[in-house]
């Protein structure tokens, strides 16, 4: 919550070098439709008994099939959706138990990038208030000069130049706006980045780019991040982790290369044959 | 077509801005000696009688006379300025009301959406007619009880003309209703608002800086395309008698009068033809103007000029 936290070097901050997030038997149900006519449709679990550790600086791959609960678990932890039950504990404290406070310093800890980067900006603000505005809303900077500039040098590091401030999100590309996506969710340098496929709306060539980028941003600010994808090369590159989800559990987690060349689960072997680029 | 759209807004509005002109004028009464005032346009053939009569006046009646001798030309512009204000007033009504209403009922969902809404539906099953005639007459009756004829005439036609704007403001603000919480729920699905949430963004921050500004395309849009749809249920209420009342002009009225006057043996075809021209010209630019400003304003059409 105090802003010397903010300024990470590498995992030393952290006085018990515990996990920085711990999500314990998460699940999220969405209740059936209760229509007037016709019977009660069930109860529709999206992620069920969740479990896993993140550990500061490390990257944990969320990867399995379209709606097998990657998203939910991503927005779940984020408290973008509400959790049905189960906790979500970042570096130590339930999140669940936050007050409105503690939440928005929760905000500022944690941020994700979306996977459509067309969508995930508003049309009608200009790059310079997007990316200053979690300035504004946290009270960040000394004046709005200090919030610009801050904003530019972190559009430059993401590799936008900084007179695109001036600019409307349509008249960029798609890497450029997950480039820009990406130095929004930085401003509150946060120590946690959900990745929520980053990539898979980008075209093959940008799709390496924005990877490494994101490899770049994690070894100098020394994020911690939740990579969810559904696409096993990229998770090799960026992981040092694997979690293989399945019908909203967890079937498989391990280190990235046990997982890979020795998988113990029929699913996970399953997932690794169907894509060609790995095998 | 960009250029089409401008000539036909000027033409919309240019009796409009005239009639604020006409406004000032009092139009010409003299002593009534029966049907002898009426006069046909100037332009059209005058017979002896009329042309001694229109030199001893040193006058020229653009689009003639009515049965008082009072200019049908004036007439027709203080009509317009009464037509379309009580109709762009009465579309602002329908535009606040129903942005409101949608936005709300979008914003918060779930149960409270379901019972505005079902309330939205059953007053589109209603007559509209028959709710503005109830509510038109209704509110005359209680402003007379309430005032008991102490009001002046002035005052009379003011409440009168206030009616009128909340009954129609008050029955047409449903479609906008139903259109804005359509597109606020399409928003509400948006990444970008997900995002808000994520930076954690106060609520009133979310609605004004990120809901607001995506909402103005489709509220300018539909407040355009309300504004004619106002004139037209102005004008037909006047027509049937409800709406503005006689010694003030409105489009609707005029062209009642007019119609009166069509007989068999001396029509005076001229009090019927030119309100209802009008009226029809400037539904026609209007409705124009407002397609025009939704493809401009349409994200997805690329911006041809």
């Amino acid at each position: 919550m105090t802003d010397a936290n903010g300024t990470t070097t590498q995992n030393t901050e952290s006085p018990t070098d515990g996990p920085i997030l711990t999500v314990d038997k998460l699940c999220v149900r969405f209740s059936g439709r209760q229509s007037v006519f016709g019977p009660r449709q069930a109860d529709f679990h999206a992620v069920r008994d969740v479990s896993f550790q993140l550990k500061h600086g490390e990257t944990l791959g969320l990867v399995g099939e379209s709606g097998c609960g990657k998203t939910t678990t991503g927005r779940a932890i984020l408290r973008l959706i509400e959790p049905t039950s189960g906790s979500v504990c970042f570096e130590g404290k339930d999140t669940s138990a936050h007050t409105g406070a503690q939440r928005r310093a929760l905000r500022r800890s944690m941020q994700i990038v979306f996977q459509d980067p067309a969508g995930a900006l508003n049309p009608r603000m200009r790059i310079g208030d997007i990316v200053t505005e979690p300035m504004i809303v946290h009270r960040i900077g000394d004046s709005k000069k200090d919030q610009r500039q801050r904003a530019a040098s972190l559009l430059e590091r993401c590799g936008v130049s900084a007179d695109a401030m001036k600019r409307r999100p349509h008249e960029f590309s798609g890497g450029q706006r997950q480039r820009i996506v990406i130095a929004r969710a930085l401003t509150l340098s946060p120590t946690l980045l959900v990745c929520d496929e980053p990539t898979s709306a980008l075209d093959v060539s940008v799709q390496s780019q924005i990877l490494n980028l994101l490899k770049d941003l994690q070894r100098d600010m020394g994020l911690s991040m939740l990579f969810i994808s559904h696409d096993m090369a990229v998770i090799r590159h960026m992981c040092d982790r694997i979690a293989v989800m399945h019908g909203g559990s967890i079937v498989e987690i391990g280190p990235r290369d046990r997982v890979i060349e020795s998988p113990q689960e029929d699913y996970t072997r399953r997932l690794l044959d169907a894509v060609p680029s790995v095998a | 077509m960009t250029l089409a759209i401008i000539v036909l807004a000027c033409l919309a509005t240019t009796p409009w801005a005239l009639g604020w002109i006409g406004d000032g004028g009092t139009p010409p009464y003299r002593d009534a000696e029966l049907d002898a005032y009426f006069l046909p346009p100037a332009w059209g053939g005058h017979d002896a009688a009329e042309q001694g009569r229109l030199e001893a006046e040193a006058a020229l009646h653009l689009l003639g006379t009515d049965n008082l001798g009072r200019d049908l030309f004036t007439r027709c512009l203080l009509g317009g300025t009464i037509s379309l204000g009580v109709g762009f007033a009465a579309a602002l009504i329908s535009v606040i009301l129903g942005t409101l209403y949608g936005a709300i009922a979008g914003a918060v969902g779930g149960r409270v959406d379901a019972v505005m809404m079902r309330i939205v539906d059953v007053l589109y099953g209603l007559p509209y007619i028959l709710l503005v005639v109830l509510l038109a007459v209704g509110a005359d009756a209680v402003i007379d009880q309430w005032a008991g004829g102490e009001l002046s005439s002035g005052k009379r036609t003011a409440l009168n003309v206030l009616t009128l704007l909340i009954a129609i403001g008050g029955v047409s603000w449903l479609t906008m209703a139903r259109v804005i919480r359509g597109q606020v729920m399409s928003l509400k699905a948006q990444p970008f608002m997900e995002a808000t949430r994520a930076i954690g963004a106060p609520i009133h921050r979310q609605f004004f800086r990120h809901l607001l500004p995506n909402l103005v395309g489709p509220i300018v849009v539909y407040a355009t395309l309300t504004v004619p749809q106002a004139v037209l249920q102005e004008s037909f209420l006047s027509f049937l008698g409800i709406g503005i009342q006689a010694p003030l002009p409105s489009w609707g009225n005029l062209a009642a009068a007019g119609l009166s006057e069509l007989n068999t043996v001396n029509p005076r075809w001229w009090l019927l033809l030119f309100p209802s021209l009008l009226l029809g010209v400037t539904l026609l630019a209007l409705n124009f103007v407002g397609e025009g400003l939704r493809e401009a304003l349409d994200p997805r059409s690329g911006r041809s000029k």
